[in-house]
Order: structure tokens, then sequence, then C-alpha cells
């Protein structure tokens, strides 16, 4: 099973990469863009739901900083 | 308040309160304001006659948290630091940062501040904004940042962590990343600091970052605005919810669990502030600003209010006006927040488009948020709706509190005996490792520390692959001219944990000899002063013992205070820090080309010790090594300084020290040892004729005003005759060990390559 962990920033926390791919682009000419958000997905190949509970405590105790960063889990194909 | 996102302002039923219920308002507003406080702000709003704004309860609670208006250590700082001013100061502890004369033209800039309640929280982010906000501090003064330092401390790694804690390791290597990223994507070379590592620092870091800059003198920029009618200009990054509660978080003791804290945390951007710093400094030369501040802590709310009560002057502000990162944020959220690298700037109508085009070609964000006018009462703007106006008197100067201290008992002359190790060799080897005294390379290394081309001596210093510690950094601010600036940041906080005042003295003696061992003479002082909660009186004792000794050095040796910064309620879980004054002090050297390199210079070569010593372990790494605790600190003979500085002086004048140490940390053997690193030349010395005992008393005591020096052999004579301190001459360069002879016996004998192994290594753990 794939299960994919994918880590951003929280709401409000600033993202400088983001700001200048989005400043750049408006440069470009690229008008109807809005705004740009970046994360990090992780993909785990693991065993039934036990595998999926451990990339879980994986995010928590190793990946993620949960004072600026969030993060979901799910199943991937492929 | 989530759930609530009306964007209008609301009243908060203040008023019709029972005072009891008002520490509740407190609490729920995460204002950070005592019962005493909350009862003057609804005594205030009784006189009005209506209730307040949640906006100017916010405002409130910003401008009277310790960290803006020093409102525990306002009285103490008076009471010690006014009056400590040199003819040559042309600003000290007015505005933003302190401007000391360079030469006749040109001024140097400087500040340094603490970062450390958002260091705790998120090491990386709150490090990093820390160098951005000192950075800012000098650039809002119109001067050009040319140089960083940092004092860190950090817990004790074998100590572990408790629940809800980060693990020290991980604090000190992102905070260390923090700074390296600000610093070197900022252009700003990091050249000098100070590292250490002590239990009391788990769970509350302390990250102190200073920042000095060089400007023309008529290019000084005030942090007030003195022109009725003129425009308040925000510029530099948008104002997001990052950040918001910083400054009253920074106002009482790090809470158990970190996500409490989330709202306060800060990631920087220095990309935006490099522009920034160009922007400001185009605007500078133009000569249109008639007043700058940056926004840090209390963001818009301190910095307009700070800005224009200064200047005896108030403002409308125009609260929709400011660009915000998010769309639906309240009011009070946009006064109070703290996002980085914004600044605030004064500009006539006349010269707005002159600034609007500055800001357009670095392609900043900026917006009139205000105008500035006369009267006592700055209003607020929101939607067509007055939703904040107050007296800007009561508002910006805050309580004072004239709180109680108690000095703790002198624990008079016991000194602890130690064990004799039994094998001195290997203990010199272990104390070289000492997390305390070993290279601070593996951090130092990772700071661009030449970066802008005017660095000529940076941390490290001697041959490729054998460098060795420097004393002070010297840098070579300006193109035409070969005067630099002598910079070192120093602590002693086991030594200041013994005894405040001592320890302090300490400190200074050691700032002090780093910059006269590196050619330089001192010339100014900074403090940033990080303590425990001033609630305690025993903490507050030795606060105000610690100022006490700053103002009778100060005083000695006529060396002015020109900024400085106050840190309390550093502790966590009931243990306060240990006592933290950092000096960060600035010394003039007149020719670059003539610093004095901190270790042995070539073979044959005689070393001599000056100053005294009496081999009093107190405060010592030695005993913190050994796992004893605050025991004392040793005396210093203030005198005896001065007479080794002119002695220094005119031994340098004469082109007499090939090389110069100062003796701290780790004592005579580290000094040493230090001294022999830099080219890998050897050394052997008797120091049966050193006071002191015992040969680890001799080894490892730190005290004194001590210097080591070497001098070509064949000038012993006239070296003697220029000194009138106590000096003693200890031995011999040369050969590839470190040698040490004791009454006839051999007590060390260490290869110089194994010696700066252990030392090179002592952090290696850790990283």
């Amino acid at each position: 099973m794939k299960i994919a962990l994918r880590i951003e920033y929280k709401k409000g926390v600033e993202d400088p990469e983001a700001s200048v791919v989005e400043k750049n682009a408006l440069t470009l000419g690229f008008d109807r863009l809005k705004s740009i958000k970046i994360a990090k997905e992780y993909v785990f190949d693991v065993n039934g739901k036990e595998g999926k509970a451990q990339v879980e405590k994986i995010a928590r105790d190793l990946l993620v900083n949960p004072v600026i960063q969030q993060y979901t889990i799910y199943e991937r194909d492929e | 308040m989530p759930g609530r996102r009306s964007k209008a302002a609301q009243a908060v039923k203040l008023t019709g309160l029972d005072d009891a219920k008002l520490p509740t308002i407190s609490k729920r507003m995460k204002l950070g304001l005592s019962a005493d406080e909350m009862i003057m702000l609804k005594n205030y709003f009784l006189s009005l006659g209506r209730d307040p704004t949640d906006i100017e309860v916010h405002a409130m609670a910003q401008a009277w948290s310790e960290h803006c208006c020093y409102k525990s250590s306002k009285f103490y700082l008076k009471k010690y630091l006014s009056g400590l001013k040199q003819d040559y100061v042309v600003l000290a502890m007015e505005d933003d940062a302190g401007v000391v004369e360079f030469d006749s033209e040109h001024v140097y800039v400087l500040k340094m501040e603490s970062h450390n309640h958002p260091s705790a929280i998120e090491p990386y982010g709150g490090a990093a904004t820390g160098v951005g906000g000192i950075i800012r501090d000098v650039l809002c003064m119109g001067a050009q940042p040319v140089a960083l330092l940092d004092s860190l401390f950090f817990g004790d790694f074998g100590s572990g962590h408790s629940e809800g804690q980060l693990d020290q390791r991980f604090v000190f290597n992102r905070a260390v990343a923090g700074i390296r990223d600000y610093g070197n994507r900022m252009g700003i070379p990091t050249v000098a600091g100070s590292l250490a590592f002590d239990r009391s620092y788990t769970g509350n870091p302390l990250i102190n970052a200073g920042c000095i800059g060089i400007a023309r003198k008529k290019d000084i920029v005030r942090s007030r605005v003195t022109q009725s009618g003129d425009l308040l200009v925000v510029a530099g990054g948008k104002t997001g919810r990052d950040g918001i509660h910083g400054v009253n978080f920074a106002s009482r003791s790090v809470s158990g669990k970190r996500e409490e804290d989330i709202g306060s945390v800060q990631l920087g951007n220095p990309v935006t502030e490099e522009a920034l710093t160009h922007a400001v400094l185009e605007a500078t030369e133009a000569g249109i600003l008639d007043g700058m501040k940056d926004l840090g802590g209390g963001g818009l709310s301190s910095a307009v209010g700070e800005l224009c009560y200064a200047g005896g002057l108030s403002a409308v502000v125009y609260l929709n006006q400011v660009p915000l990162k998010e769309e639906d944020m309240q009011p009070w959220e946009i006064w109070v927040s703290e996002s980085q690298e914004r600044m605030l700037m004064a500009v006539s109508d006349k010269n707005l488009p002159r600034l609007d085009a500055i800001l357009e070609s670095w392609g900043l964000d900026h917006a009139v948020i205000a105008r500035v006018k006369e009267g006592s009462n700055l209003k607020i703007e929101f939607n067509g709706e007055v939703v904040l106006d107050l007296d800007l008197a009561f508002m910006t100067s805050g309580p004072v509190y004239c709180r109680n201290y108690i000095l703790a008992e002198k624990k008079g002359f016991a000194r602890i005996q130690t064990k004799e190790p039994s094998d001195l060799n290997s203990f010199a080897l272990e104390m070289l490792a000492d997390f305390n005294i070993c290279s601070r390379e593996p951090v130092t290394r990772t700071y661009d520390f030449t970066v802008r081309g005017s660095t000529i001596v940076g941390p490290l210093t001697g041959s490729i692959d054998a460098e060795t510690h420097s004393d002070a950094a010297v840098i070579k601010p300006l193109e035409d001219s070969y005067m630099g600036l002598v910079l070192t940041s120093d602590s002693r906080p086991i030594m200041v944990a013994g005894d405040p005042y001592r320890g302090t003295l300490n400190t200074l003696s050691e700032a002090y000899r780093n910059i006269l061992v590196s050619g330089g003479i001192p010339h100014s002082v900074v403090d940033s002063m990080n303590f425990g909660n001033p609630e305690d009186p025993v903490e507050l004792g030795k606060f105000v013992e610690s100022l006490r000794a700053i103002r009778d050095f100060c005083q000695k040796f006529s060396l002015p205070v020109v900024s400085g910064n106050v840190s309390l309620y550093n502790q966590s879980k009931e243990q306060n820090v240990k006592p933290t004054p950092v000096i960060f002090m600035t010394g003039i050297i007149e020719d670059v080309r003539k610093a004095i390199p901190s270790f042995f210079t070539g073979e044959g070569n005689s070393v001599y010790l000056m100053g005294n010593e009496d081999g009093d372990l107190s405060g010592s790494s030695l005993l913190h090594h050994l796992g004893y605790e605050d025991t004392s600190a040793p005396f210093v003979d203030l005198d005896e300084l001065s007479g080794i500085r002119k002695s220094m002086q005119a031994l340098i004048s004469h082109g007499l020290v090939l090389a110069a140490h100062d003796i701290s940390d780790g004592g005579l053997l580290n000094a040493l040892s230090e001294m022999t690193f830099g080219r890998s030349i050897g050394i052997s010395v008797d120091i049966s004729e050193t006071a002191g005992g015992r040969p680890i008393n001799k080894l490892f005591a730190e005290g004194g005003n001590r210097i080591l020096i070497e001098v070509p052999q064949d000038k012993e004579k006239t070296v003697e005759g220029f000194v009138t301190a106590s000096i003693r001459k200890l031995g011999t360069t040369g050969g590839d060990r470190i040698l040490v002879e004791n009454m006839d016996i051999n007590i060390i004998n260490i290869k110089v390559e194994d010696a700066k192994n252990a030392w090179s290594n002592g952090l290696a753990a850790m990283i």
C-alpha cells in the first residue's frame, strides 16, 4: 500500500520560496495567478493498517514541526 | 478568536466589571497584563466614560509589556546607566540603536538584542528573525550594516529533555542554522560572538544577536517624526497573523506546551530584507526621510506610537491601507502583528513620489498608512470608523515598577578543593574538549564571515588548516580608510551566577582585554541583559548587581554605554536561567594592518604573562566541568587593568607585540594551547613562580586581568622597561609540543597536534 504524507506550512506562516515564485510568475505576465502554496510530499510503501499508523507516527516524531507545519496522510495509487 | 470573523472592532466591556474579574479578561485575550495593570486600564476608561475597543486593549497591552516599556528594569537602568556618556557619543540610549563617532565624517551604529522566547518555541525562525530584527535596528538609523555578532546559550546535551521541551541538540542546530541562513543570505558577515552550554538554559535558550553599521554623520535618521503633516509609509513585508502577541509572550515564562504559543512564531524572509536594506539606504542618501523606525516587538502599534510620541506629535492611522498577507484580519490583529521585514518611514507629501519610486524599483510592498498631526491623541480609522482614540503619553509611557530586590548572601571565601587528577595530560585534553572551551569552528564555519570583503580578522585566524580562535573580530568599514572596528561579545554566566557583581566585572574585563590584545582601543559598550523572573527579588537582585558592575567598570574606564536590551522572565519549569549579561564591546584600531594575531607567530620568541593571578578556581570552567554549581567569582582589580592597558598600548605602538591572547575560559593552559594552534608552533613554559598553589589552580584558574604576549627574544629588556603592570616571563615558543614545568617537574607534555584534535572535535558530537 502506498501512503502519502503531505507537509505544508500552516496558514499565516511566512513562505519566502512561494512568494518568490509568485512574484516572478507575475513578472512574467501570468496575470490569472492568485497565490502559490508549496508543500512537500513523501510516499511510503507500507504493509496494511499498521503501516499507515506508523507513517502517522513517523510524521509526528520525525518529519513535522507542529509549530509551523501541518500534514495530511492519504492512500495513493501507483 | 476563531469563529468570530467580524472585521469591525469589538467593544470590551471593562468599565462595568468587578476588579476581581479583570485578570480573566487579560488571560482570555492573551494580554499578559497583571491584575493591577488591568485596574489601571479600567480606571483610565472610566475617566473617559466609555468602554475600550479590542484594538485599544491590545495596543495598551503591547505598549505596557515588559519588552516594550521595560517596566521592571527601567528604574534600575536609569539609576545605574544614565550618565555613562562620552563626548564622542552622538546618540546613547535614545533611538533604536546607539550612534558613536568613528572619524570626523562617519559614525558607527550598533545594538544587540535577545530573541530568547521565540527561539525556545521555533529555534530556526526565532534565531533568524532575531538577526533580521537587529539588522533593521541599525538600518533604521540610516546606516549600512557591516557585521553581525551572536552570543548563544544552550542547555546541557547530556541532561536530556522533558515532555513538551525540544531536544537541546535540535535547538542548538536549528538556532545556528537560522543565524547562518539569515546573515549569509543578507550578505552581512557574522564575525564574532560566544557560545556556552549549561543545564539552566534547557527549555529557555538565549539567542543574542548584535549588529554594527556605518553611516555618514549627516545621513543619520532619527527614530522620531518632528514634521506635522508628514506621511507614514510602511514598506517591506506584508502584515500577517504571524507574531501576534510576541511581546506579551516575551514578558512571561515559556509555558510547557509549545503549541499554545503558536501565534507568536515568525519565520524570516531575508530576501525581502536585503531589498529593503538597499531601498532604505537609497532613500537615506537622497535625504528624503524625516524619521524612521523598524517594526519589531509590538508591530505597528509600538512603532507608530513611539515614532510620533518621541517627536511630540500624534497621527491618524488609516488601517485599511496596510498591505496584508491574509484578507480577513481584524483591526487589532493588523495593529499588533509582528510580521517581519517591515519598516516605517516618515516622509513629506513632496518627497513621497521619490520614496515610492525607490521602493517600487526594489519590488517592495509599501503603502501610506498614516498622517502625522499635532495633538495628544493617536487615532485609528478602519472602514471609516474610529476604532482607537488614545492619549499617546498614557499609552506609550507605561507603568514603571521599582520592584524590591534582595542580594543573595555572600558565600565567603570558601575554596572548593577539587581532587587533583591523577594524569594531568589526559585531563588537559579532556578540558580542551569541554563544550564550553573547545573550538567553535563547527558553528562559525557555517557563517559567511568574509562577505562584503571588509573582514580583516574573523572568528577563526591562523594558517589554513591550523586555525585558532581570534580574540576579537577586526572590520574595515570604509573603503578609503585603514581605520577599523574591533568587535567582541562576551559573557561569563558561570561567574555571574556565583557572584553577579564580580562575575559581570570579569565579563567586562574579558571584553576589554579581547580588544586590547587585538590591537584596538576600547571605545563603547552595549549590554544585553538576560535574566530570570524579576518578580523574584533574588533574581532582580542579580540584575541590579550586574548593572552596578557595568556602571563601576564603565566609569573607571570612561566607556559609554550606548544601547542595550533587557530580557526578563527567562525561565522554564520554575528554574531561572543563569543570570547572563552579554557585553558587546567595540574598539577602534587606527590601522587594521597593525592588528595583533592571537597565535604564536614564530619559533624562539619569548612568552610573557602580564597581570597577577591568585589561582582562584571559583567560577571556572574546570569546576563547571567537574559538576560544581554556583561557587563564587574571582576578584577583578580595575586599577591593574588600567595599567595593563597602558602597557599594552606602549608595547604595541613600538611594534613589540608579535601575538597576544587573553586568559579567560579554561585558564592559562587553554590560552597557551590556543596560541599554539594558529601556526602549529609549540611552547615550553615554567610556571613555578606563578601564584596559585597546586598545578590545577595554576593551569585552570580564570580570574584576574591576565594577558599572554609573544615578543622577540632580543627585545626582552625593552619590553620589560615599557611595562608598568606586573609581568613575568613564562617561556619560549618552538617545537611541536606544549610543555609545562612546575617546581622542576614536568606536569604537562602534550603534542600540539593531539591538543588541537581534542579541542577541534569537542563539539562534533552535537552537530
